[in-house]
């Protein structure tokens, strides 16, 4: 019995590629400010996306606090899975004694202008160098480096406008026309640059540029640099939460028929994207009922839980999760910008979680401003990731025009004839993100928009009594009631909401759920009208 | 503290601007901040009310005069953005109002048509604006058909 184990663990060893790979680890704190704790940080990230040119040599786990929850998880899921065996660096001194003969020297960024740090990402990526403040100077010269670029007192006394144009005419040849980096999300003193290890490893342009109509200059510069992007090219990180809003450059990227990755957060994606999925791993979903099957529903309230904006970032690491059936919806590019990752997250799912594609195609992106044209060639490459990943229902967010507060998150009838045509394959199509009211069924195949929106701080006698209002308004059963579970609500928290509807409402898997709605459709079809409201986000 | 008076008695009166006070109020959420402008004439009365929150807004004015049926046209129900009902009918809100403890109370109602996933549902709304004793208070107590429990917003002088 025991060599029979033995053999078997020998297999798996075998069959994973367990041997053993060095690489080294280092644990950031929660300090991201510009003057306190940022500066190490950006030259560690910037020596991250160097040393893993050669390879996946260093990984962090960030702190709790951090948006993206999952670094500490997956340091066991590459030990365990990859053979991965780490070295621990415990100070930037540290991590230079070891890893700093692989950078070709040093740039230097402007501690009075914060965009400057932006640039000097850029320079890093191009020129294989670290970026540092001239605090951190004596350190990397310490080790050997010396200075390639120096940025202090370029851009002094200029405007975002005016530095980024000087950084595109320094650098823009160069760069990358696959992977452009938004350096946005928290804005003025701090700066959460997870995803710029990325961007250096790929040689990528930094910017934060504004996609407002308030900052003509700015949003001129930003429609030079999508319009000269490559088809179906990816746009990485995250608007500024100081300039514009997440309509506003969404809309602007899908304009361009590019696709957004928007984390700015989102780390080590320079390791990650080297690690593939382990040779004994095929990404199977928990499907509940087969593509031609029927379900018929009783005369009963029916709920169904979807929770959009990255696994990584919600409550997948939370209590409570296999506790209920619950959707989640996986970010498909990770097939290709994260393969461990999207391993790691299937193989700890429970029967309860169910994967779904989306947002609107093939990364986030929203349809109604999307060419025609650049909306097939999209929509094939979403259905190429959903094959890979098993997926069977796309969800749908647009933002264009308006979001979860005024305007309208709804698609009109020439968008939703695209995807029922573009997926023929998918049992449904999920729509919003707040609530919405699109609505269709064709060929046993439903398109259902969110009814009600979950958010973090809504108290949870709030939510009960939100949802009997609903049930009181939709009288006609079955009905269906689909819900959208903001990121960092636990699912205990969402059962304990379900609870307090008592015995009038049952919770079911979306799949089974989409097949119910497509035997009894009480909802009654709608897509945009002229006349509904819209709340402008120019671009 | 010096407010109007309702128009012939010796009770404040209801006219002014008001911010609402969070956590003395059923919750508010998703919008951040709700105001309310409001301005009266004899029986004539506007209330102008703006939900937002960060860098958007809303504004919804209804006027209307106190002893008369009133329709007002509304092209967005804000009573509850979480869940999936909208306008609907012809788009109004036909309101009738009175004043009640000597001009201290307004009571409002409203009758409207709430559209959601599977069709139209009438529901009327009953308001209470009551103002404080002292006027620097306003509490609107809102009883909707369609909902079992009372939302209750309560408004400091902005």
């Amino acid at each position: 019995m025991k060599k029979t184990l033995f053999v078997t663990l020998l297999s798996i060893f075998a069959a994973t590629g367990l041997l053993a790979k060095p690489a080294y680890l280092m644990e950031f704190d929660n300090r991201w400010n510009l003057e306190d704790g940022l500066p190490e940080k950006a030259m560690l990230i910037s020596l991250q996306g160097i040393v893993n040119k050669g390879g996946p040599e260093l990984n962090f786990v960030y702190p709790p606090e951090w948006p993206w929850k999952i670094t500490s998880a997956m340091r066991g899921f590459f030990e365990n899975r990859h053979g991965f065996e780490f070295t621990v660096l415990g100070t930037p001194g540290e991590a230079l004694e070891h890893l700093a003969n692989q950078a070709k020297g040093y740039v230097v960024w402007d501690k009075d202008v914060r965009t400057s740090l932006i640039v000097a990402f850029t320079v890093a990526g191009l020129e294989e160098v670290l970026v540092v403040n001239e605090d951190l100077i004596p350190l990397v010269e310490s080790h050997g480096l010396t200075m390639v670029e120096d940025l202090r007192g370029d851009f002094t006394g200029m405007n975002d406008a005016e530095i980024y144009q000087i950084a595109y005419d320094r650098y823009w040849d160069r760069c990358s026309r696959d992977i452009v980096i938004w350096m946005g999300g928290q804005a003025r003193a701090r700066m959460e640059p997870g995803i710029a290890d990325y961007g250096i490893y790929r040689g990528a342009f930094f910017t934060d540029l504004s996609a407002s109509p308030k900052d003509v200059e700015e949003l001129a510069l930003h429609n030079k640099i999508l319009s000269q992007q490559n088809p179906q090219s990816v746009v990485m990180g995250w608007h500024s939460y100081g300039k514009d809003t997440e309509g506003q450059h969404v809309s602007l990227v899908s304009s361009y028929g590019l696709k957004m990755e928007g984390l700015n957060s989102l780390p080590n994606i320079s390791f990650n994207t080297q690690v593939p999925f382990t040779d004994d791993f095929q990404f199977r979903n928990n499907h509940n009922v087969e593509p031609d099957e029927t379900i018929v529903p009783e005369d009963k309230v029916y709920i169904s839980l979807i929770q959009t904006d990255s696994m990584g970032i919600g409550a997948w690491t939370k209590p409570g999760r296999g506790r209920i059936p619950y959707a989640w919806q996986v970010s498909m590019n990770w097939t290709w910008i994260a393969p461990c990752s999207i391993q790691y997250f299937a193989e700890a799912a429970t029967p309860n979680d169910y994967f779904i594609g989306g947002l609107s195609g093939p990364g986030y992106m929203y349809p109604k401003p999307i060419p025609e044209e650049a909306f097939w060639p999209l929509m094939k490459e979403a259905n190429r990731l959903m094959d890979i990943l098993d997926l069977r229902v796309m969800e749908v967010m647009d933002y264009s025009e308006g979001n979860r507060h005024v305007g309208n998150t709804d698609l009109t009838k020439d968008v939703v004839d695209r995807y029922y045509k573009a997926f023929p394959d998918v049992i449904g199509f999920i729509n919003g993100y707040g609530s919405a009211r699109t609505f269709d069924l064709r060929d046993g195949r439903p398109m259902i928009s969110y009814d009600y929106y979950l958010g973090i701080r809504r108290p949870t006698d709030a939510a009960i009594a939100d949802l009997k209002e609903l049930i009181a308004l939709n009288r006609e059963r079955p009905y269906f009631l689909l819900i959208h579970v903001r990121e960092s609500t636990t699912i205990d928290r969402v059962a304990d909401i379900i609870d307090g509807l008592g015995d009038s409402a049952e919770v079911v898997p979306l799949d089974v759920f989409l097949k119910m709605a497509a035997e009894a459709p009480t909802f009654q079809p709608r897509y945009l009208q002229p006349g509904d409201p819209k709340d402008y986000n120019d671009y | 503290m010096c407010h109007l008076l309702h128009a012939g008695t010796d009770v404040p009166d209801l006219a002014g601007s008001w911010t609402i006070d969070r956590d003395a109020s059923s919750p508010i959420d998703p919008w951040g901040r709700i105001t309310l402008e409001i301005a009266i004439d004899g029986d004539a009365v506007s209330i102008s009310r703006t939900v937002s929150t960060g860098r958007r807004n809303s504004t919804q004015v209804y006027p209307f005069v106190v002893g008369e049926e009133t329709k007002v046209p509304v092209t967005w129900w804000t009573g509850n953005r979480h869940i999936g009902a909208y306008m609907g009918g012809d788009g109004t809100e036909t309101i009738t109002a009175e004043w009640m403890d000597g001009g201290r109370t307004l009571r409002v109602e409203s009758r409207y048509v709430l559209q959601t996933s599977q069709g139209e549902t009438a529901v009327r709304s009953y308001f209470e604006y009551r103002l404080d004793p002292d006027g620097s208070g306003l509490t609107v107590i809102e009883l909707r058909s369609s909902r079992s429990t009372p939302v209750v917003h309560v408004f400091k002088r902005a």
